[in-house]
């Protein structure tokens, strides 16, 4: 029982030093600090493993074994000998081959690059649509003075945050779809089936589902300004436009250089539910709807191409492992605090 | 005129205070249309599914869908009152899968927190170093379906819509040892090893209750994420098993066989799909639970994202 061991010798130094001056009393309360630092106790130490075990495994199974898996990309895929255990590309039967045959494969077709750029050009509008309008709004936002409307406003602008994309495609489905949705009613276009629309419908969308997310993130950080500057710009006559332009945006440009730069380092992920989902998959969309994360399922699981799948899968994870050191490298360059690790 | 003039000269904090008032005002005015537009536009969708549930089929293929029924009718609700085997079925393992997801991940999450809040115990700063890793890598959607689905069989079993990325996040780990870290007095801890406690009580006497408000957070996230998920149903559970579909995937299912008989019409007849009606019907009670808990939870999911924008 080495806690109790522990336990009576503090009891007794504390009855010692009790008995002392106050002078001496300064000291005791430095000392037990010093005592956490206890000696390594081999109960606990197994305790504290066992409280963790059911984590650790998950962590191992979920996140450890996976990163393994990214050999797979390398590898000549062979059901038998299961996807972890194939043949390495360029060495032994395969020596003709480059080690990185999978990747020259998929780097070679066309296809790849129009799923470069659908992701890039995608994320690249959301992100700016995502700091541009949730700013906006949170700045209005702080204007309405009522807590009953603020919590109406609150409340209807998160909901489509909480709702799967399986139902938003229902939603999408009621106003586009085909002979009966709203939408095609009056204009009497094939939505599901005309590519040009896409792009719009889906930067609709993401803003529709994220502005209340970032709305509600912009307007916490608008709470750390401190009210004395506003008051202080009032008294010297300053309107709202000109306290917003000059107190509430630059107070906000830390936070969105941040987040802007922890997007560039996303910018090759995409949101699945919205790609695949909400455009129901459908091929003749492809040319503008498909990104790599669609990629990927549909290689996985609809025309099985287990090496090209899981090359684009570590390609992305690559390139996102790439930029999100140098986002953080960037971020840090700017503020200290801000960096990630 | 000149009157007028006067007075402005006389009163110059007048002019003062009058100036940032009507700014206030505009500001006030494009800030409730604004706020009007956007709520305007966040509900709407949700009102032409509630009334598609309450429209009669033959009203929805001539008239289209719409925001007030054309000709009210409650037998999408009553075919799915008829159908409550297969999708009461449906909606039964969306509870179910919610209820086992949200509570282990809790007890896990808060468990493994608990042990990397620990100061004396060899190991883990190399354990947490991997937790930061897999915020910054993972292995791609490939190989965690191969892992799961190749390796440990979850495939079309109960456990795929439970296990696979939802379970544990080294994001929800960090947020409630931040937590215990802040807001639990490392003293009561050190007074309760004083008087002898073990670290299985400490954990369940004493951490476990001064946590509920950062539990409730993560919990109610995890719970979100449970409901709304489809893409595990997507990857791990087959067609043969649809008695795991939950209702996110059921729905699923059916986008897939209508894009499917879109462009294969000939195949008309060859699958059945439940009607319009019927499918706004199940999607507005996939949706009910959430809308009606929304607005007393709204307040906790803001914190929530708050926390998460924060540390994050």
């Amino acid at each position: 029982m080495p806690s109790i061991e522990d336990a009576t010798v503090s009891e007794s130094t504390s009855e010692t030093q009790a008995a002392e001056q106050t002078a001496v009393e300064v000291k005791k309360r430095s000392q037990p600090q010093k005592k956490r630092k206890r000696k390594f106790s081999w109960k606990k130490t197994l305790i504290i493993y066992a409280i963790m075990l059911p984590g650790l495994i998950y962590l191992v199974i979920n996140n450890i074994i996976p990163m393994y898996g990214i050999t797979i990309a390398f590898r000549k895929p062979d059901l038998k000998l299961g996807y972890l255990n194939s043949p390495f590309y360029g060495f032994g039967e395969l020596s003709e081959y480059s080690f990185f045959y999978n990747f020259e494969l998929l780097f070679s077709s066309n296809q790849i690059w129009t799923l470069i750029r659908n992701t890039v050009l995608y994320n690249v509008v959301f992100s700016i649509l995502g700091i541009v309008i949730p700013v906006t709004v949170a700045i209005f936002f702080n204007v309405v003075a009522s807590k009953v409307s603020k919590k109406v406003f609150q409340t209807a602008i998160l909901l489509p945050n909480i709702i799967s994309w399986v139902i938003v495609s229902y939603l999408v489905y009621a106003f586009l779809g085909p002979q009966s949705g709203v939408f095609t009613k009056m204009t009497g276009a094939d939505y599901y089936h005309t590519p040009a629309y896409w792009p719009f419908i889906l930067t609709f969308l993401n803003v529709w589902k994220g502005v209340g997310f970032g709305m509600v993130v912009y307007v916490a950080s608008l709470v750390g300004i401190d009210p004395a500057l506003y008051e202080a710009a009032k008294l010297d006559g300053a309107n709202f436009w000109q306290r917003t332009l000059h107190i509430t945006l630059p107070s906000l440009k830390k936070m969105i250089i941040t987040l802007s730069i922890l997007n560039v380092s996303k910018i090759m992920a995409s949101d699945f539910g919205l790609f695949y989902q909400v455009t129901q998959n459908v091929g003749t969309l492809y040319e503008v709807t498909q990104t790599l994360d669609v990629y990927i399922y549909n290689a996985l699981k609809v025309t099985p191409n287990i090496a090209a799948s899981s090359a684009v899968s570590v390609f992305q994870s690559l390139v996102g492992l790439i930029l999100v050191v140098t986002a953080n490298f960037i971020v840090k360059k700017v503020d200290k605090e801000d960096a990630i690790f | 005129m000149e009157k007028s003039i006067d007075h402005v000269k006389k009163d110059p904090r007048k002019v003062t205070n009058k100036i940032p008032e009507r700014d206030m005002l505009a500001a006030k005015i494009i800030a409730y249309t604004l706020l009007g537009v956007m709520a305007f536009l966040a509900l709407a969708p949700f009102v032409v599914l509630i009334a598609s549930s309450f429209t009669s089929e033959k009203a929805i293929s001539f008239y289209g869908y719409g925001f007030i029924p054309r000709e009210w009718s409650m037998d999408a609700w009553k075919y799915l009152w008829e159908a409550r085997s297969s999708i009461g079925m449906a909606y039964l393992m969306t509870i179910l899968v919610t209820v086992v997801g949200t509570t282990l991940s809790v007890i896990i999450t808060s468990m493994f927190a608990y042990g990397l809040a620990q100061k004396d115990v060899p190991g883990l700063k190399i354990i947490m170093l991997v937790l930061m890793l897999t915020m910054i890598f993972n292995g791609g959607m490939v190989s965690s379906y191969i892992v799961w689905n190749n390796y440990m069989n979850i495939g079309d079993t109960f456990w795929a819509l439970i296990l696979p990325n939802l379970l544990m996040s080294s994001f929800t780990v960090i947020l409630v040892l931040s937590y215990y870290k802040t807001s639990i007095p490392g003293e009561l801890l050190e007074a309760a090893r004083i008087d002898g406690a073990g670290e299985f009580t400490i954990y369940f006497q004493i951490v476990l209750p001064l946590s509920t408000p950062i539990l409730a957070t993560i919990g109610m996230m995890a719970a979100l994420a449970y409901w709304n998920d489809w893409t595990n149903g997507l990857y791990y559970i087959s067609d043969k098993h649809s008695e795991l579909f939950t209702i996110q995937q059921l729905l699923n299912k059916m986008n897939e066989n209508i894009a499917f008989l879109q462009s294969n019409p000939n195949l008309a007849g060859e699958i059945d799909i439940p009607s319009a009606s019927v499918r706004m019907a199940i999607c507005v009670a996939g949706i009910l639970p959430l809308i009606i808990a929304f607005p007393f939870f709204q307040k906790y999911f803001a914190q929530g994202l708050t926390l998460g924008s924060v540390k994050g």
